[in-house]
């Protein structure tokens, strides 16, 4: 990673595109959680990563560079959302802004631990999980989409909740938490 | 019971044990179905990424016998959110921040070559101008392009006249071809014209010279990056 991070401040192409792989997803979650239009948080994914490049010389190499990086998306999203705004509320008042940032720092935070532990997961259970728990499909139709037995379908999503429950118990309501002291978080 | 230990394993487990998973925690359920959790940037802004900054760089990287470029590079690296407003929000921004950077690269390298090299002829700044016109599907279009070869890659900007805005769930893509109908197409991005006719900025990594036909497609969301073949503008650097 420090590698990495001394192309990308170099301005290394290859560089730039392993950190951009590295954090490309979690930057954009965190864009599309506040700005919410596609386009301008592309738009925020592009400026937080030229902002970043801009700034690395002042890094610490000690410091992970993710939260680093997520700090500088939700700036950059906030003056996007502000940008945005002030033309069509004819200005933009202070409560505008404390909304923006509050609502939607724990649910951001929630999503960036649910994309990490999903991103976690063989292919082929994350595949299962996104069907069944984003577009609602049952097993047998996840099967049929997937051309594999029923059976298939149940083991590999079994798996998945397994170790997303293993992972994210940290995120579960009190009263589940308590009734399963020994799962181990991940 | 031992857990499964690999892919493969898990692989010839599956049909003999169909477990029914183990019901997931509401919470971490809920979180699931928001797409938030599935969504991914774009395809294509990895490389508008790359070519922002390797555009950026280049603009502030010192040149012998020029003056300091700090100021060049901080006017050239366009804060493109404040971009937007002047502009209005036509297109796919994002494609633009490398265009305005490439194209103040260029007018940097060129100017300071002009004035090394060229005694700052004009001429050799000015791009390629060409000429499109409507094909059968939108008749009534035509659109000026003109073609900068950088060292950084080329950068169009597209003038387009009456071509309408594309429907939802479509969009255009401009792209640069090699003669002959073989001839392979490198997009040089897209643009959706929602906002009226008008100027698009668009850039391409390949040379005019060798790919000196231009077209635009009109594309569908999420058919993949390969051209449609629904070609509505065409024309050909002749110079």
């Amino acid at each position: 990673m420090h590698d990495d991070l001394a192309g990308f401040r170099a301005g290394d192409p290859e560089a730039i595109r392993a950190v951009y792989r590295q954090h490309a997803g979690a930057v954009h979650t965190i864009a599309r959680a506040m700005v919410g239009d596609p386009e301008l948080a592309a738009d925020v994914v592009q400026q937080t990563f030229v902002k970043a490049w801009r700034a690395a010389a002042t890094f610490d190499e000690g410091r992970a560079l993710a939260p680093w990086l997520y700090a500088i998306a939700r700036r950059t999203a906030i003056d996007a959302l502000r940008s945005e705004r002030r033309p069509t509320q004819g200005g933009h008042g202070p409560e505008v802004d404390a909304a923006v940032t509050t609502l939607s720092f724990d649910r951001t935070w929630e999503v960036l631990e649910v994309r990490a532990a999903v991103e976690r997961l063989p292919e082929a259970e994350r595949e299962v999980v996104r069907l069944s728990s984003l577009l609602g499909f049952t097993h047998v139709e996840v099967a049929e989409r997937l051309g594999v037995p029923v059976g298939t379908v149940k083991s590999r999503s079994a798996r998945a909740h397994r170790r997303l429950a293993a992972m994210l118990g940290h995120l579960e309501e009190p009263a589940n938490r308590l009734a399963d002291p020994e799962r181990t978080e991940g | 019971m031992n857990e499964p230990r690999d892919e493969d394993h898990a692989q010839r487990e599956d049909d003999a044990l169909p477990l029914d998973p183990a019901p997931l925690d509401p919470a971490v359920e809920r979180l699931l179905g928001d797409l938030l959790v599935w969504d991914e940037p774009p395809p294509g802004l990895e490389d508008a990424v790359v070519a922002a900054i390797v555009a950026e760089r280049e603009v502030a990287r010192p040149v012998a016998g020029a003056h300091p470029p700090a100021e060049a590079g901080a006017a050239a690296a366009n804060d493109e959110l404040a971009a937007r407003r002047h502009r209005g929000a036509r297109g796919r921004s994002w494609v633009r921040p490398f265009a305005a950077g490439a194209a103040a690269a260029a007018v940097l390298v060129l100017v300071v070559a002009g004035a090394t090299a060229l005694g700052g002829d004009d001429d050799q700044t000015g791009g390629q101008l060409v000429a499109l016109a409507g094909t059968e599907l939108a008749p009534d279009a035509s659109a000026d392009a003109t073609v900068v070869d950088t060292p950084l890659g080329t950068v169009v900007e597209l003038d387009v006249r009456g071509l309408d805005p594309a429907p939802e769930g479509t969009y255009y893509q401009a792209w640069l071809r090699e003669p002959g109908a073989a001839g392979e197409s490198v997009s040089v991005g897209t643009f959706h014209l929602r906002g009226g006719d008008g100027e698009v900025e668009l850039w391409g990594g390949v040379s005019p010279e060798q790919y000196p036909v231009l077209t635009v497609t009109l594309q569908q969301e999420g058919a993949g990056p390969a051209s449609s073949g629904e070609v509505v503008l065409r024309g050909e650097a002749t110079g």
